[in-house]
């Protein structure tokens, strides 16, 4: 795994095409000849040759530049061979061309479009040569990755080594204390009783939900197991109890087990990578949005969450929040902020990585956001805050503001009633600018009205700190 | 003023073709510089001055040893077929191409005369400079190569339309590369 730092504008400019890339440049380019970027967006411009031509401009991401480039080549080249294209492989949504009469060349975008809509564009001669250019021009100059990178977020060492330290405590507290209930309870079958030590790490583990199912449980563990790719700082993270993310037997348990268990799992912290369903795909047209935050891994507290063997009923303290978080609607709001499952890969241990961790994480944003999500004088708890109070400690861990940023970065950030993200607002142009470096996710689409909507800003401060101001009408 | 010459300049394109795939590359190396020759009037001077930038002097030093390369194309009329080696082909392809982009501007106006002709529905020898090119290129195809498997008019100018544009992409920075992986590519 390597990671991923700077964020590289790249413009490539021929007679009637302007080629501009938004790349991050990859630490592997130390050994490479040329540097290796992961192309995060592009934007294509293709300017009429002749009266008759009309502009173009195509805007895509990582996922269908490649496609994009490698069809433009292989046609070039089959045209100065002079043998027609094999079909191969290409599926129908994979950009590719047709020439059309003598010189001029139909480009079908496949599943990108035209800033227009228009899934074709007719190319002239020149066009294409000077397409082929700038491509050219880009390959000479870098080397762009055929596979998304996982970024490794920086975290600063006393936080990590503190982290750890405050996992390994936790980790020692919780096996000391299940120890000895779980040896009596070897052999016999009784009622789940949570111990009442754990009460000194999860307080607030609401009762009212159904214990976990043991099976869930076990499961949980080995779809832990199977997701454990994580890098050398996701592996020292530590072994917290699980938090409210990572309790998705409340999901699992059969319809009717609780009233309001979400929906769906999708996007559950826990659930396997094949469990998500897959979001629909981004627009292609609307892809300003950078795709979502660099760091992918998954964290996963095995040492420390895998006492030898527990019963799974001793573990319904661990698997029910600690703290005041909710423990349904905020997980599955949050999960749903993240937009998609490619692009959730993106965080760290995308969804699952980003809940798994979120236990210190919870910590570090309690130290200046607790008060935000204990509940109200009426006992309920805005949802919206207590995913915000996830998100802004993702954030924090992540913001590693670059040495030339010597402003302050303000994103205004609109959460509805259910507590999804629905719009991050970059104050100027510079915040627009840096928008790929401050973790802040991409969007969802409302899930329910946002009447009730919470609205924050997020301060991005040059010396690596993030502060929040609650804006939020009324 | 002469070039400092390289090791080998020509060396650095990459894979080699078989030898069985030199007499294709032969052919198409010199209906490229036929089709350079017909649209800018270029002349043997101006590929030798260009070896000798390109540091290839060596290769293609003085007239007889140029005529001989290009006489290596099996479309030639003639006897006494030079064999033409992988480096000679490499250097060919320079040329080819260095000529090309010292000519681009001309080779753009042509293709975008081509272009608007084309969408007009409009007679191409009507168009000046595509007029002269083709009547060029036919003139000095009919001369130059043996008539035993001479094309027909159409097939002709569509030939020369087609090396027209190729000739674009190989003006472009890349066009090296793309030449050498064409010729290669089409020998096979």
């Amino acid at each position: 795994m390597t990671s991923t730092t700077q964020l590289t504008p790249l413009r490539y400019d021929s007679p009637t095409v302007t080629l501009e890339v938004m790349a991050r440049q990859a630490a592997v380019s130390q050994w490479s000849d040329k540097p290796v970027v992961q192309v995060l967006r592009y934007q294509l411009y293709i300017r009429a040759s002749e009266e008759t031509d009309q502009p173009l401009e195509i805007r895509g991401d990582r996922d269908s530049f490649l496609p994009l480039i490698d069809a433009v080549q292989t046609y070039i080249q089959s045209q100065l061979v002079g043998a027609p294209m094999e079909r191969g492989d290409r599926g129908d949504d994979q950009p590719h061309l047709v020439p059309d009469g003598f010189t001029r060349h139909t480009l079908h975008l496949g599943s990108l479009r035209t800033t227009t809509g228009a899934a074709t564009a007719s190319l002239g001669a020149l066009q294409l040569a000077d397409l082929g250019d700038v491509v050219d021009q880009l390959d000479t100059q870098v080397r762009p990755l055929p596979v998304s990178l996982a970024a490794v977020p920086q975290r600063r060492p006393w936080r990590q080594w503190s982290t750890i330290a405050a996992g390994m405590v936790a980790a020692v507290g919780i096996t000391t204390a299940l120890w000895p209930t779980y040896q009596s309870q070897l052999g016999s079958n009784t009622a789940v009783q949570a111990p009442a030590t754990d009460l000194e790490i999860a307080p607030a583990a609401p009762q009212e939900t159904a214990p976990p199912n043991p099976a869930a449980s076990s499961s949980n563990a080995d779809n832990a197991d199977e997701d454990n790719e994580a890098d050398a700082i996701e592996d020292a993270e530590p072994a917290a109890p699980k938090t409210t993310p990572d309790a998705p037997v409340v999901a699992q348990q059969p319809a009717g087990a609780t009233g309001s268990a979400p929906k769906t799992t999708t996007g559950s912290p826990s659930a396997s990578p094949s469990q998500n369903q897959p979001p629909p795909p981004p627009d292609s047209t609307s892809t300003d949005e950078p795709p979502l935050l660099p760091a992918p891994s998954i964290s996963e507290p095995e040492p420390v969450t895998s006492p030898p063997s527990p019963p799974p009923a001793a573990r319904a303290p661990e698997s029910v929040t600690a703290r005041e978080v909710p423990p349904e609607e905020p997980t599955e709001s949050f999960a749903d902020a993240v937009p998609s499952t490619s692009e959730a890969d993106q965080f760290p241990g995308g969804v699952d990585g980003l809940t798994d961790s979120s236990e210190p994480e919870a910590l570090a944003a309690s130290e200046a956001g607790s008060a935000a999500v204990s509940p109200g004088p009426s006992g309920e708890i805005n949802p919206a805050l207590s995913s915000l109070d996830i998100l802004l400690a993702t954030v924090r861990d992540r913001w590693a503001p670059p040495e030339s940023l010597k402003q302050t970065l303000t994103y205004t950030l609109i959460f509805d009633a259910a507590g999804t993200l629905v719009e991050v607002i970059p104050q100027d142009a510079l915040a627009e600018q840096y928008r790929d470096l401050t973790g802040l996710p991409l969007l969802s689409a409302p899930e329910s009205s946002t009447d009730n909507s919470t609205t924050i800003e997020l301060l991005f401060q040059p010396d690596g700190t993030v502060n929040m101001v609650d804006v939020t009408p009324n | 003023m002469k070039s400092q010459p390289t090791p080998d300049p020509a060396a650095n394109l990459g894979a080699s073709p078989a030898p069985e795939q030199l007499d294709s590359i032969k052919a198409q190396l010199d209906l490229v510089l036929l089709a350079l020759e017909s649209l800018v009037g270029l002349g043997s001077e101006a590929m030798l001055e260009a070896a000798d930038q390109l540091g290839i002097a060596a290769i293609m030093g003085d007239r007889v040893t140029l005529w001989r390369l290009r006489q290596a194309s099996p479309l030639r009329k003639g006897q006494g077929r030079k064999k033409l080696d992988i480096d000679e082909a490499r250097g060919l392809v320079l040329v080819s191409v260095h000529l090309a982009q010292q000519h681009q501007n001309k080779i753009r106006e042509a293709v975008t005369r081509l272009e608007t002709a084309t969408t007009q529905n409009q007679p191409l020898h009507r168009v000046g400079i595509l007029g002269d090119y083709l009547d060029t290129f036919t003139n000095f195809y009919e001369d130059r190569m043996t008539p035993d498997d001479l094309p027909n008019p159409e097939t002709l100018r569509d030939l020369a339309l087609k090396l027209l544009v190729d000739l674009l992409f190989y003006s472009q920075p890349g066009g090296t590369r793309r030449l050498w992986l064409a010729l290669l590519e089409r020998s096979r």
